[in-house]
């Protein structure tokens, strides 16, 4: 006789031969094989319920147990009890599956013996910026990620999953790695990019399931909420049940939705995409921008890329150093374009950039054109600058009251100024352009001129070192972004300036 | 169909057949991980192969279709000679689960709202099973008890959750 014990047994592999061929025979009558599916339905519903109910419940536990922003819990002092839960359920995944692994091969499989089950990496680290990730509190510095729970400290991380989906990590985050196809975010931020080879790629964080269908796509989780942020494609987002076992429906999410889930609301609610909060490539696009940059011939060219090995420049000669101090999250953002910016302040580790072997800047003429974007209304805050003292030649920044100072030495020796009349505004890119011709100088906020002032010519200089996003005794920070930095020592022309703008307008259309 | 279009289309019916395919492959391949791995490998095939489906016929039937042979894929790379389930089985357990599929949905809802009314000691029971991925001879470590004792407990616990959930359906049916 078959029961529901003997069922249940042979779909967890847990049967001897003679009860398999039992199952199997029995299974040959419509009715029974009816009641065998509806088993082992419940069984694959009970897996994917109480897993997304223990995610959850864990998440609210480290919230409760720490009554501080998690991520700033974690960071300091670990909630042990449930970093040893997660690394017990974790752990435990690898024993059972290779016993799963052991029963089914006794039980298919007669004779020979089982093949030792091989350790494998569930994902490959494609590169990283600057990073120190942790596994169980020690380094962890292998080509790959094994099953298990994660902490990125500092910096950034690509990695490789099946199906080619690029998954990118950025500090701080804590993440458990649990399939080829499925990471667990615990907090932080991450963004995919998921081919059709690797559709079904889900990421689970403690307010819902993530499925992607073949998209780009961004999360965010912190304090009790998730956000999804769906650049290209479709997601599904499914929230856990609530508290009480109020199912919650899942939402499908396409190109240039996003919303937040939290246990509060019925729904996860709309909100408006934030398409420059994630960093979603390392790689800066080689597109119309740049080339348009390059056909003016400047003298060195920052693009801002995300790199551990400095602030680089084209022509490499000019390169510098990425300063950091204390704070959260890496020295870089998304840049205006794919690819990164230097992030100064902001909750980072930004400090700017410092070029100890400037470009020579001798023709008494000048442009710097550069994309900024602003995190906060503090006040003050250096784009860039070689002004030491008497030494230098150039600044551009904020002044007191907020608005953009274009500064020159002047070949006489004298500082020349000229300030916009209205903010920046907050959170928002925006292509910022000094000029000095030898007749006057000028500021240019997407391509349209907004200050000038006469001014003769600037002052020769080649050896001033040029800070980015800080003055040189490290006050006068940025707060916020710059990308796509460069300097020319002519001036453009009105007319070269809004060429350069199309452009980067092209280049928005094209990457957004 | 554009591109954007094709892949919304294989979404939505990918979402609605998914849990007959999770079924399938749990019917037929024992172990949670290797059973989840062959779900991902068979919308991995769907998405690849989106352009042969036949929108006229129902997708879960097609998805079913290729589950069989993900499942006979991977039996095969296990290096096993014989199927836990012969072809035509495993082709009949294909047609049942797609009879199936209708109420589906509404029986997973009906889970959800059972787990929540279980005792204690039966939920402890299945999240060492299904969440820590204990085998029953370490469910009984943990809790004290024998193996045999273990499997009847849960056998027992899934079966009460099953006639919570046709309990629930029938009374909201009837009102």
């Amino acid at each position: 006789m078959v029961d529901d014990e003997l069922i249940d047994r042979f779909l967890d592999g847990d049967i001897s031969n003679d009860e398999a061929a039992r199952v199997s025979q029995w299974l040959e009558v419509p009715a029974n094989l009816k009641r065998f599916a509806k088993r082992a339905e419940l069984h694959a519903d009970l897996r994917s319920a109480l897993r997304r109910r223990s995610i959850q419940s864990t998440a609210l536990k480290a919230h409760r147990n720490n009554g501080l922003e998690p991520a700033l819990a974690i960071a300091k002092e670990p909630d042990r009890s449930v970093r040893r839960l997660s690394r017990t359920t974790l752990g435990v995944a690898v024993v059972s599956l290779v016993t799963a692994a052991c029963l089914l091969f006794a039980f298919v499989v007669p004779t020979g013996e089982p093949e030792p089950a091989v350790p494998q990496y569930l994902a490959t680290v494609v590169s990283e910026v600057d990073a120190i990730l942790t596994s169980n509190d020690l380094n962890w510095r292998e080509t790959g990620l094994a099953a298990g729970e994660y902490q990125l400290e500092q910096g950034l991380l690509h990695l490789r999953f099946d199906g080619g989906v690029m998954v990118y990590v950025e500090a701080p985050a804590r993440f458990d790695a649990v399939s080829s196809q499925r990471l667990v975010l615990h907090h932080g931020r991450m963004s995919a990019s998921v081919p059709p080879a690797g559709v079904g790629f889900t990421v689970e964080t403690p307010e819902a399931d993530v499925i992607d269908f073949g998209t780009e796509f961004s999360v965010d989780v912190e304090s009790g909420t998730s956000e999804v942020h769906v650049f290209d494609g479709l997601v599904r987002v499914q929230p856990r049940t609530r508290k009480g076992g109020e199912a919650r429906d899942a939402v499908d999410l396409r190109t240039s939705q996003a919303v937040k889930i939290d246990d509060a609301a019925q729904r996860p609610v709309d909100i408006a995409i934030a398409r420059d909060r994630f960093i979603r490539n390392f790689d800066e696009p080689k597109r119309n921008y740049a080339r348009s940059v390059k056909k003016f011939s400047p003298v060195a060219f920052y693009r801002m890329p995300i790199r551990d090995r400095g602030l680089v420049s084209e022509p490499p000669e000019y390169s510098g150093t990425v300063l950091t101090g204390g704070g959260n999250r890496p020295p870089h953002a998304r840049g205006v374009f794919a690819g990164g910016s230097l992030r100064v302040r902001a909750e980072s580790t930004g400090r700017g950039g410092r070029v100890d072997s400037p470009p020579p800047l001798g023709t008494g003429q000048f442009t710097l054109a550069v994309f900024v974007y602003r995190e906060t209304r503090a006040k003050g805050g250096t784009v860039a600058t070689n002004i030491r003292g008497d030494d230098g030649s150039f600044s551009l920044a904020l002044d007191q009251n907020g608005r953009v100072q274009a500064t020159i030495r002047d070949s006489n020796g004298d500082l020349q100024s000229v300030a916009t009349d209205a903010l920046l505004p907050l959170a928002t890119w925006r292509h910022v352009v000094m000029t000095a011709d030898g007749e006057n100088l000028r500021i240019y906020e997407n391509s349209q001129r907004v200050a000038s002032t006469p001014c003769s010519t600037m002052a020769a200089n080649d050896s001033a070192p040029i800070w980015f996003g800080t003055e040189d005794d490290g006050v006068g920070l940025w707060d916020g972004r710059i990308d796509e930095l460069v300097l020319f020592d002519k001036p453009l022309r009105d007319k070269d300036i809004a060429d350069l703008y199309q452009a980067a307008l092209e280049e928005l259309a094209r990457t957004e | 169909m554009d591109e954007n279009h094709k892949r919304e289309e294989f979404a939505r019916a990918w979402l609605m057949a998914e849990p007959s395919v999770s079924a399938y492959v749990f019917a037929s391949v024992a172990g949670f991980h290797d059973a989840e791995d062959v779900v991902q490998q068979v919308a991995q095939t769907l998405a690849r192969r989106f352009d042969d489906y036949d929108a006229d016929r129902p997708f879960v039937g097609w998805a079913l279709w290729i589950a069989k042979s993900r499942v006979i894929d991977f039996y095969r790379t296990q290096g096993r000679n014989q199927l836990v389930f012969s072809e035509v089985l495993l082709q009949r357990l294909a047609d049942t689960i797609a009879e199936q599929s209708e109420g589906r949905s509404t029986r997973r809802e009906a889970l959800e709202a059972c787990l929540s009314e279980l005792p204690k000691n039966s939920r402890k029971l299945l999240d060492l099973r299904y969440v820590d991925e204990l085998s029953t001879a370490e469910v009984a470590q943990a809790i004290g008890s024998t193996g045999g004792s273990v499997r009847v407990l849960l056998s027992r616990v899934r079966s009460a959750l099953a006639d919570c959930i046709e309990r629930r359906i029938s009374s909201e049916g009837a009102s």
